[in-house]
């Protein structure tokens, strides 16, 4: 394998700068606060009953 | 009455400590011995290395949550152990010239962390090298030094280049590495000096994003994405140059002299790096004796210093990648059932990334990261187990790293209001295809990877709730691991 800057088969991935909007949209990155917190707590939960 | 000996206050043997005390503090002995007299928040060290952090805010004084959680504290080091049925004692050594004192167990939960090899990289290290490191609290702190003359000479007018990543072979906590370059990053962008450094990032990773846990795979923009697109979207849009795939062999003033996956030779220059050593366990210097000084150190421990545990050891990578019942379940010491281990004290059955040697035999092979989230789900495992046996006799919890589930929240600056962090969700922690027959053999509901403000939230709320949580405070038990 190469040892830098590898470039991967599939379409390359860009950060663009509607992914920045979102990425700093208070709104939607509250929305996505909940959905991690609960995803998170979820498989936690998971994990305290092992 | 039953004495309960922990060894190592960081995440795994301080959150033991607290569930042993909670449980059993009152009606038995629980001893915790550690050669710091505070608990270190790892994780927010990389805001103390570019200064914006106080380190006060990432450290609690052990002495009064013990106090209050009904457990002893002795502030030493483990020199020495004795197992056998007829002795089972600790020999410790106390900090600040304090003597020797002997300790008798029932139960012995070693949990002591890394022992940070710098001497495997001629020159790696900030005591006797030319690298920094923020592995601990004093390393974070000259590394914030360093780096705020660094930015000194850049507001001069200077131009500088930063390197990092990791300065071995066989290295791990790349997500550190990761942090603290994405840190850097943000931190030169907010002070209007990014174009005046050129940061690289310096790996042993046969990908990027590949974390010592084999990468992750997790749907993202409505396909499935790789976490070396996912990093690498990233760092271009930082523009962070990378270098992976590296074994650093030698560091000089100013240059690294690594070897790649191919064999090849070469050198980076830099002019600040911080590179994360090859960590090996703390038993490479614990004696281990029987009644009649016999040397016993084999049964507890491995070559590297990690405690040998139930798993299947020296299976060949192409049978262990297979077989995840090969990874410990419940961390018992297979010659001594009554000697544990909890965090990266444990000797993990083989790498999680595939490993690499290259034709000049050097090894490259990220080491399986049991850090943080980890760490304290294997120590509440071992304490909970120790809490039954004390109790019922037998063991009820197990969890292996096939099972576990862990979540990385990786900061882009500290902001509240402009900040980001890179959320990275995984389940299982190491890849089980035998449940999930998917390209990465994990749950792809729950493995799941994101970047945006939502993550500088959860870091944020991650350092308040885990300080609360391990000064042992009122609720502490219902924040997870």
């Amino acid at each position: 394998m190469p040892a830098s800057q590898p470039q991967t088969a599939r379409p390359t991935l860009e950060i663009t700068d509607r992914d920045k909007f979102w990425m700093n949209c208070k709104l939607y990155q509250l929305w996505r606060f909940i959905v991690l917190n609960l995803k998170i707590l979820k498989a936690v939960d998971q994990s305290k009953r092992s | 009455m039953a004495r309960i000996v922990v060894v190592g206050a960081g995440f795994a043997g301080h959150t033991a400590a607290l569930y042993l005390g909670h449980h059993l503090g009152k009606r038995h002995e629980v001893i915790m011995v550690n050669k710091y007299d505070y608990f270190g928040f790892v994780p927010s060290w990389v805001w103390v290395g570019t200064g914006r952090m106080d380190p006060q805010k990432t450290i609690i004084p052990l002495q009064p949550v013990y106090d209050r959680m009904h457990v002893r504290f002795v502030h030493a080091a483990l020199t020495a152990i004795h197992p056998e049925p007829e002795e089972q004692f600790i020999v410790v050594e106390k900090v600040n010239g304090g003597g020797q004192e002997r300790i008798a167990y029932d139960y012995l939960i070693i949990a002591t962390g890394p022992y940070l090899n710098f001497a495997a990289t001629p020159g790696l290290g900030p005591h006797e090298g030319h690298t920094y490191s923020i592995c601990t609290l004093d390393h974070a702190l000259q590394a914030r030094d360093a780096y705020l003359e660094l930015v000194e000479r850049l507001e001069k007018g200077d131009r500088a280049k930063i390197v990092i990543g990791t300065g071995h072979g066989t290295a791990t906590c790349q997500g550190a590495a990761f942090e603290y370059i994405s840190n850097i990053h943000k931190d030169l962008v907010r002070r209007g000096l990014r174009d005046r450094a050129e940061l690289v990032f310096f790996s042993n990773e046969p990908a990027l994003g590949d974390f010592g846990i084999r990468g992750v795979t997790a749907r993202y923009k409505g396909r499935l994405v790789t976490s070396a697109e996912f990093v690498e979207a990233v760092f271009r849009d930082f523009g962070i140059r990378w270098e992976i795939g590296r074994a650093a062999r030698k560091i000089e003033p100013g240059r690294i002299y690594w070897e790649d996956m191919d064999g090849n030779f070469g050198e980076t220059t830099f002019d600040f790096a911080m590179l994360v050593p090859q960590f090996k366990g703390h038993g490479i210097h614990i004696a281990v004796r029987g009644p009649n000084g016999e040397d016993l150190h084999d049964k507890i421990f491995n070559a590297s210093g990690f405690v040998i545990v139930d798993g299947i050891y020296g299976l060949p990578y192409e049978r262990l990648e297979r077989n995840p019942d090969a990874w410990p379940a419940v961390y018992q010491n297979p010659w001594y059932p009554n000697i544990f281990a909890a965090g990266i004290a444990f000797a993990p059955p083989g790498p999680i990334s595939v490993p690499h040697t290259t034709p000049n035999g050097t090894k490259i092979a990220p080491a399986p990261p049991r850090t943080g989230m980890i760490s304290g789900i294997i120590g509440r495992i071992v304490a909970l187990n120790v809490i039954d046996l004390v109790k019922k006799g037998r063991m009820t919890h197990s969890e292996r790293m096939t099972e576990m589930f862990a979540a990385c929240v990786a900061s882009v600056g500290d902001s509240l209001w402009d900040g980001s962090a890179v959320v990275i969700v995984v389940h299982p922690v190491v890849p089980d295809f035998r449940r999930y027959p998917n390209e990465g053999g994990r749950d792809l509901f729950v493995t799941h990877m994101e970047m945006g403000l939502s993550g500088a939230w959860m870091k944020f709320l991650i350092h308040h709730t885990f300080m609360y949580k391990f000064k042992g405070l009122p609720g502490w038990r219902i924040i997870p691991e």
